[in-house]
């Protein structure tokens, strides 16, 4: 044995190899251990907010609210109609004077 | 997430990502890849079978169970920093139980041994002294050595991996290499017996 070749020896060293389940076994392990999900940070939460709030697509938004605006006030309008046409009636009832 | 599919061909660095995003089929092609590899570097740091077993396992599930450690940005090959890991679990590891190493570390090797019953003695002989005298050295030195010499880590890369500075990791080995002379010059000759070297 040349003691002053450390190099040579230390390379003698051998490496015993892993049981061939190693790998799976780490696997499973981990399939029934659960992962930890990462913190909300600041950033993502006010992003969220935003998310809320900032129209995705203005054009469209408009369109909608267009026709729903149309379309309502038609609704509405028929509804003034009946409303006109209770009213007269009412006062067709009070010709009489009794009111 | 985690739908997206994780491929063998994929890098590394790719199957953290996916790691990252839940993907339990990336990380099985990672573990499949390196449990060999990091096994020897376990055993080499460790010496003994079993506790580099426990360090690969718990190494890797550290990594499953809190992959945002993995920080991309930072600009390391995945295996330089997988090594970080190992260890920083192995001084966990003797935090928690100082236990010295037995003989017996390397009875999985000597049950494969194909050798004769002469040679295999010869060998078995051989290992022991080599496995005591890592043994004996102080558990950075003996990292340093494995990094360094089994595990073919420049000494830069070392440094980082230990988390100490470039000189203090050349010191480490220096000290680690004079530890071994001294353990060979005082435990080769087989009249004069074992005894430990100094540290």
């Amino acid at each position: 044995m040349q003691h002053d070749n450390l190099n040579e020896w230390l390379n003698k060293r051998m490496t015993p190899k892993a049981r061939p389940d190693l790998a799976e076994r780490i696997i499973f392990t981990a399939l029934h251990s659960g992962q930890e999900k990462p913190h909300a940070a600041w950033g993502s939460l006010w992003n969220d907010l935003m998310s809320m709030v900032v129209i995705p697509h203005p054009s469209v938004v408009v369109a909608t609210g267009i026709i729903l605006g149309v379309v309502i006030g038609m609704q509405t309008g028929e509804g003034l109609s009946m409303l006109e046409q209770d009213w007269s009636s009412f006062l067709d009832v009070n010709e009489g004077g009794w009111l | 997430m985690g739908s997206v599919l994780a491929s063998a061909d994929d890098s590394d660095e790719s199957l953290m990502r996916l790691i990252r995003s839940g993907s339990h089929q990336a990380f099985s092609i990672l573990v499949r890849r390196h449990t060999d590899k990091f096994f020897g570097a376990a055993f080499h740091m460790t010496g003994s079978a079993s506790e580099a077993e426990d360090l690969v396992q718990d190494a890797f599930l550290k990594i499953w169970q809190k992959p945002d450690i993995w920080k991309e940005d930072k600009g390391a090959k995945f295996t330089t920093w997988f090594y970080r890991i190992l260890v920083n679990q192995n001084i966990d590891r003797l935090r928690k139980r100082q236990k010295m190493v037995s003989d017996n570390s390397m009875l999985p090797y000597v049950a494969d041994s194909a050798a004769g019953p002469e040679m295999e003695t010869a060998v078995n002989e051989e290992q022991r002294r080599i496995e005591n005298a890592m043994a004996v050295l102080p558990e950075r030195q003996r990292t340093a050595i494995t990094l360094c010499f089994y595990e073919g880590l420049s000494n830069a890369e070392a440094a980082d991996t230990m988390g100490v500075k470039l000189k203090a990791l050349e010191s480490l080995l220096m000290r680690a290499k004079a530890g071994l002379r001294e353990y060979m010059n005082h435990n080769m000759n087989p009249l004069q017996g074992e005894r430990y070297a100094t540290r």
